[in-house]
């Protein structure tokens, strides 16, 4: 809504110049001059911070020797990426489990952060929810390395609560069955109070008076939740969800590595693209083989991240992220 | 007035930057890197004190350069003193055989990293201070590029007992020839209550425990699916010998009489439960001052060999010193210089090892080092040689000699001396190498049911298979014939 | 339920819901509080009860020996929190203005280099050159080791966070306002600095959070480029001992004297908890006092007039 107004409002202003001259990109910049200053300062900082170690990416091709460096070392193709794809099997499982968990963290993790937003915005007692939700941010704060002796404490198969409690002694470190399960509980109790503040500030920004509109028409408090607050969660859904498929083929390595002691019974699910390339680093001096990992997991991001987008624009060009 | 200032500044900013530069005294700096050992953070400002310590030192001797020296923590070690080599900030740079990633030994040669010393060595102190053979042996293709702490250079594995359990059971040591023999003492250890029977302490022990058999010159447990067979000599696929069947047949057979619990391989065990009660028999590897098995571990315990002692190519790589490639020929020679003096110099030696004699260390009673304090934390074994440095409390009084002993008694691998180059086969070896995790690993702790122990080695073998371990295979063998023919 | 008054606030009101959501809510702030609480106790275990029984919400005995190995550091805990404090404060508030005024710019409609100002966004939440080329270039080329510009910088500029603020600039400021500014005869400075920003309040307090914990919690960029004690963050101080403990975890090949030499008698366990109590303890205390402000942020964009 708010755009096609500002459409046409700048339709108003920009008074008819000169045809020729007004569709120059020249001109163009030069009347948009202060936007232009305005992105300056986080366009050098992306640019010194971020795109001059691109550069780096070339190692992917090239049988780096940091003695050599980056102009000096030898060229060798695709053969770097080969690491990743001489074990099919490997390869198979650990691109599967990485594309299961990012469906599964993502679509259960955007669901839970608006339940939460939308249940602590609904809830009365203002002060008590305050309280909940300082309690709820806390686990971010705690690294992986200490969460691991805390799902240790709690699965362990002789001395783990959970065993304890239920008479039982599973040995949960030598099942993979169960990690699909407990790593999603893990990720869940890390990010969903932080998350969702992101959705709350959302809600915030919601006009009150379509919820004053909305009871006066008789509207009960799901019927205001479906058709006032979550469409205008949409846009901030829509966009989030399109920047996280550009992160498809990566993972928290801490979750991932950490969290399961790296254990190799359990990697048939909890193997990871990053936990093989993690492994990399640590048993081969080959400096080009991370860096054609890495390209690989960030063009098929990429790719990704261009069909997701087109998708939307057909469906909601507003929503899109370019 | 503005344009004042602005001179102004731009004048101190110049200064500051060429002060900085240059160095108050344009001698050479020659640039150290080292690991520190300690669960503690690194302390700075104690280590520029002993820096600084050393550098007086060195102007007293008439040196003509001094050290700048960088700590970074064991935990961070791989990665930063990877980058600083990397980005060519270090001259010095301490490593190992077994450490990881780009600083291990046999991945800064092959990406030349490291710079040949072969001819900048002989006639010096420092080529001097050490036998032939430790040069010798350290040698990759006939060059130098590591100087070898000397220690213990030798590799050779022992039982480990808690005394307490063997006077319980009136257990003799010396019957256990082979593992099964421990049997008897595991069964009376689990019926009398202890979790820990057998300690592996979360190790995957078959490239440790049978070098009597073959000697693993790859170095490190991921890649132990190949080794030379000392009875053949000649490369074999380790997985198709029945030793390794034998090995995970018996750590199977003992996880399910319960006599290795399964803490060893969910990686539970901590490095504390050594210093329990919590154990019965666990390992240990070969020193010459065993007795500080009795200090680490805060209580007695009887050790008594397993295997032979021998020199491999990697057992005299266990801590190192080289010097980095994109040093210059006049700063390695001065390199050279300063290791020789660490090596021979025995207050050079101390202050480089423990830190300030007063502050860090004092003597105590018998002349031996007593340590104060955490701030710099070393010891001898990843600092200089054992011939000249005084030597820590409760070692044995003729500590030199005690190693030139337990190095002279070992047995020389006939793969001694052999490097093996992988680079034509990088992406299949670390893919191997990629499977000890799922497979190796669990087979040797006890991470595999008895009754599916064949069939998962069937597994790892297939999973090599398919990563192309039949390449590595050919390509050592190869290897390992030409430097057969070349001796 | 009967016919509602035109009040809105439904203060006096309490429907039966409102347990039950309470009830949920419950739950939940249990299932997120439980491990913490276990974090605070074991921080006060003793090593010997940790290896006998495991962790435990009633252990057999108490020690300070876990939160001494921490609290040993002493001064250098205060120096740490102090630089751990300016960067979140002067990352976060530096980061929020540039990153504004970025989205602010790419916003507008009419200028054609917001496109390429997005796609310049984008390019590197996806594409990185990895860590060395990273350290070749902060420390070789701009020479910032020991910096506090690499603990600030990397984290400033974040394309999630720009695309956040772009949307909320699209989604929820309305053009009319800032027509009817210009109209008034303000320059594109004062419509931004003056109209535009403090309409931001919401997403500029969620985003303010989000940067502020990624600051807190960051370890990656000071484990590379710091070593000066003055310049330590509070994680880097601390998570050494936990890294140092994953290095004996994870090597497989390390000799005998290096565990030794590590093994020690820091009680591994109650150290590790007791560093995350170190990080955590004032969050909990400082947080309740900024939520006052946080939520007065977030709830500003309710009122619109």
């Amino acid at each position: 809504m708010a755009n096609t107004k500002a459409k046409k409002a700048e339709q108003v202003i920009n008074a008819p110049v000169s045809a020729k001259k007004k569709n120059s990109l020249w001109y163009n910049t030069k009347k948009n001059m202060p936007f232009v200053i305005f992105a300056l300062p986080a366009f050098l900082v992306l640019f010194f911070i971020m795109y001059v170690p691109m550069g780096g990416i070339i190692m992917a091709f090239q049988d780096f020797k940091p003695m050599q460096g980056f102009f000096g070392s030898r060229f060798v193709g695709l053969e770097n990426f080969k690491f990743l794809f001489t074990s099919k099997d490997v390869f198979y499982r650990m691109t599967r489990n990485t594309i299961m968990y990012y469906f599964i963290f993502t679509l259960l993790g955007t669901f839970l952060n608006i339940v939460l937003a939308i249940a602590l915005d609904q809830f009365v007692f203002k002060k008590v929810g305050r309280l909940m939700q300082t309690v709820m941010i806390v686990p971010i704060f705690i690294s992986y390395a200490a969460v691991q002796f805390i799902v240790y404490a709690f699965i362990a198969s002789d001395t783990g609560l959970i065993n304890k409690v239920l008479g039982t002694s599973t040995s949960f470190y030598a099942k993979p069955g169960y990690w699909i399960v407990i790593l999603t509980i893990v990720k869940i109790w890390n990010s969903v109070g932080y998350g969702s503040v992101l959705y709350m500030s959302v809600l915030a920004g919601i006009d009150t008076t379509y919820y004053e509109a909305a009871q006066i028409d008789g509207a009960n408090k799901w019927q205001q939740i479906w058709h006032i607050t979550l469409p205008s969660l949409v846009p901030m859904i829509t966009v989030m969800l399109l920047l996280s498929v550009g992160n498809i083929m990566r993972s928290d390595t801490g979750l991932f590595f950490q969290v399961t002691r790296d254990s190799g019974a359990l990697y048939d699910t909890t193997q990871v693209i990053d936990s093989y390339v993690l492994h990399a680093i640590i048993n081969s001096p080959e400096y080009g083989f991370t860096a054609a990992a890495s390209l690989f997991q960030s063009t098929v991001g990429l790719v990704m991240m261009l069909i997701a987008n087109a998708t939307v624009r057909k469906i909601s060009p507003d929503n899109s992220l370019f | 007035m503005k344009k004042k200032i602005l001179a102004a500044l731009l004048v101190m900013t110049m200064l500051v930057g060429l002060l900085s530069g240059c160095g108050a005294s344009g001698k050479s700096k020659i640039k150290i890197t080292r690991a520190l050992f300690n669960l503690e953070a690194v302390d700075e400002a104690q280590v520029k004190k002993v820096q600084d310590a050393v550098n007086a030192y060195l102007k007293e001797k008439g040196c003509n350069f001094e050290v700048a020296i960088t700590e970074i923590n064991s935990g961070e070690y791989v990665e930063k003193a990877g980058n600083a080599v990397a980005s060519k900030e270090v001259n010095i740079l301490w490593t190992a055989s077994w450490e990881e990633g780009k600083i291990k030994t046999s991945a800064l040669v092959s990406n030349g990293m490291v710079k040949d010393i072969t001819k900048l060595l002989p006639d010096t102190a420092l080529y001097k201070s050490m036998d032939q053979g430790q040069w010798e042996a350290t040698k990759f293709d006939g060059k130098n590029y590591f100087v070898p702490v000397y220690k213990d250079n030798v590799e050779g594995y022992d039982l480990m007992y808690r005394k307490a359990v063997l006077d319980k059971y009136n257990f003799d040591v010396t019957s256990v020839k082979k593992l099964t023999d421990l049997e008897p003492l595991l069964k009376q250890c689990k019926d009398g209550g202890l979790k820990y029977p057998m300690l592996l302490q979360k190790a995957a022990l078959f490239w440790r425990f049978y070098i009597d058999k073959f000697d693993f010159f790859t170095g490190e447990t991921e890649s132990n699916f190949v080794a030379v067979d000392r009875a053949s000599d000649s490369v074999v696929f380790t997985l198709d010998t029945p030793e390794y069947k034998e090995y995970a047949n018996i750590i199977a057979d003992w996880r399910e009489k319960g006599y290795v619990h399964e803490d060893e391989y969910t990686k539970v065990v901590t490095d504390t439960t050594t210093q329990s009660d919590l154990w019965g028999v666990s390992w240990w590897t070969d020193t010459p001052n065993n007795a500080e098995a009795n200090n680490r571990y805060g209580q007695e315990v009887v050790i008594n060999p397993l295997t032979e002692r021998w020199a491999h190519s990697n057992s005299a790589l266990g801590s190192c010193y080289c010097i980095t490639a994109n040093t210059s020929d006049k700063m390695a020679k001065q390199c050279i210089e300063f290791l020789g003096l660490l090596y021979t110099d025995k207050k050079l030696a101390d202050l480089y090892t423990y830190g300030i004699e007063g502050e860090d260390w004092k003597l105590d009673a018998n002349g031996q080092v007593e340590k104060m304090g955490k701030k710099y934390n070393h010891s001898m074994w990843e600092s200089v040689s054992a011939l000249v440095i005084t030597p820590e409390a409760g070692s044995p009084a003729d500590f030199a000699g005690a190693y030139k002993q337990f190095n002279g008694t070992a047995k020389t691998s006939c793969a001694a001396g052999f490097r093996f180059d992988f680079s034509s086969v990088s992406a299949e070896y670390t893919a191997c190498k990629n499977l000890h995790a799922e497979y190796g690993f669990l087979l040797e702790t006890g991470g595999v049911a008895k009754a599916d122990v064949d069939a998962k080695i069937a597994e790892y073998k297939k999973a090599l298979q398919d990563a192309g371990v039949q390449k590595v295979i050919d390509a050592f063998t190869e290897q390992y014939n030409k430097f057969k023919a070349g001796k | 339920m009967g016919k509602e008054k035109i009040v809105v606030k439904d203060k006096v009101r309490i429907k039966p819901g409102q347990f039950v959501l309470g009830f949920f809510l419950l739950i939940y702030t249990l299932f997120c509080l439980l491990p913490v609480l276990l974090v605070f106790i074991v921080a006060f275990t003793s090593e010997a009860a940790i290896s006998a029984n495991g962790f435990s919400f009633f252990p057999e005995e108490w020690s300070l020996d876990g939160m001494h190995s921490v609290l040993k550091y002493g001064t250098q805990l205060i120096t740490s929190y102090g630089v751990t404090i300016f960067i979140v404060v002067v990352g976060t508030l530096t980061g929020l203005l540039i990153m504004s005024m970025y989205a602010y710019s790419i916003s507008r409609p009419g200028f054609r280099l917001a496109k390429f100002l997005s796609i310049y966004l984008l390019i590197p939440m996806l594409f990185n050159g990895g860590q060395l080329s990273g350290y070749i270039v902060f420390t070789g080329y701009y020479h910032l080791k020991n910096s506090l510009l690499l603990l600030i910088l990397p984290l400033c500029v974040t394309t999630m966070n720009v695309i956040i603020l772009r949307t909320y600039i699209v989604n929820s400021i309305p053009a009319e306002l800032m027509e009817a500014a210009k109209i008034d005869g303000a320059n594109e400075y004062r419509t931004f600095f003056g109209i535009c920003l403090p309409l931001m309040k919401p997403s500029l307090a969620a985003v303010g959070f989000m940067m502020a914990t990624a600051y807190w919690n960051d370890w990656q960029n000071a484990v590379l480029y710091i070593d000066k004690n003055a310049k330590k963050p509070l994680q880097l101080l601390l998570y050494n001992i936990q890294k140092n403990i994953d290095f004996l975890l994870n090597n497989n090949n390390v000799p005998q004297a290096v565990r030794d030499a590590m093994g020690g008698t820091i009680p591994k366990n109650a150290a590790t908890m007791a560093t995350v109590v170190v990080v955590i303890a004032p969050i909990m205390v400082a947080y309740p006092f900024f939520q006052k402000y946080f939520v007065k942020g977030l709830t500003v964009g309710s009122v619109k007039g």
